[in-house]
């Protein structure tokens, strides 16, 4: 027995729905779907637009198996992406959809907040003095503010800028590691992640590219701690933090 | 990138100072000093970058 799934957009109808907007919703609703030999196109039916997929009987444990994962959260890529951008395209039509089963509107199986959904938070630019890691891949500029760019692992920082008399001191250590200093205006965004908008240089520093090991060793023989000569340095340290009224 | 936490740090710069509880066991970790040692040689290795957060 066949099952069909029912796109409902709250947009449109089916004579003034464009066609190539049709297909957009066509595509990612098969994409969707899945297993795309078992999945036909059915229909459109009246009330606002309601697209409708048919399954062929083979197939309907396996797509409903895939829409029942994609409410979980535990979806596959492809049909993550293709509901990401049912919700795109309904918001673009300032509209909101949901997904059913068979002929029964009641049981939405997948709601599409479209135009409701929440917008994403980003805070800032917020300004703050720090430093910059990485290696110094590139140095230039026409005008009076020169431009350099790091990178670190597989993070590039651009938009940093610094004067002239900076640049040329820097520009020695052309692809080595540098600590710069200055300020940054960073955004915070909605998942917590911060983006450097922009860093304005006023020194740094060359980076060694010594070993973990050496520098430790280097930094034991170093005379004066007396971390050794606590029985519990640990607890030393977390007395010292208590008198500070708590963590830090 | 691996970051120090402070009973870590305090375990590289000196091996002898007493480790901390183990939480599973509540008993001080099982030979800190060259377990420190093995990862330092690993990290040292490996060319991590470590992290070391302020104030410790």
């Amino acid at each position: 027995m066949t099952k069909t799934y029912t796109l409902h957009i709250d947009a449109y109808s089916p004579e003034t729905i464009p066609m190539a907007r049709l297909a957009e919703y066509m595509q990612s609703m098969a994409t969707m779907l899945g297993h795309e030999n078992g999945v036909h196109f059915d229909g459109l039916k009246e009330g606002s637009t309601q697209l409708v997929g048919r399954i062929d009987h083979e197939q309907v444990p396996k797509v409903g198996a895939g829409l029942d994962a994609l409410t979980r959260g535990e979806g596959q890529p492809d049909a993550v992406k293709a509901q990401e951008a049912i919700n795109r395209l309904l918001a673009n039509d300032n509209a909101s959809g949901y997904l059913y089963e068979d002929n029964d509107q009641g049981a939405k199986i997948i709601a599409f907040p479209g135009v409701t959904r929440p917008r994403p938070v980003q805070y800032g630019p917020i300004r703050q003095e720090g430093t910059l890691d990485g290696i110094l891949v590139s140095v230039g500029g026409a005008d009076r503010t020169a431009h350099i760019r790091l990178q670190h692992g597989d993070m590039k920082y651009s938009n940093i800028d610094t004067d002239r008399d900076t640049a040329r001191r820097l520009g020695k250590y052309l692809f080595e590691p540098v600590r710069v200093f200055g300020i940054g205006s960073w955004l915070r965004e909605d998942d917590g992640t911060s983006t450097l908008k922009r860093f304005k240089v006023d020194s740094f520093e060359a980076l060694k590219a010594d070993d973990l090991r050496d520098v430790l060793e280097e930094l034991r023989r170093v005379e004066g701690s007396e971390w050794a000569m606590q029985g519990d340095a640990l607890a030393v340290l977390r007395s010292l933090r208590d008198e500070g009224n708590g963590p830090h | 990138m691996v970051v120090f936490d402070t009973s870590v740090l305090l375990l590289a710069l000196d091996p002898s100072t007493k480790p901390p509880l183990d939480p599973a066991t509540n008993a001080a970790v099982f030979r800190a000093g060259e377990r420190i040692e093995h990862l330092i040689d690993t990290l040292s290795a490996d060319k991590k970058t470590i992290i070391i957060p302020t104030p410790v």
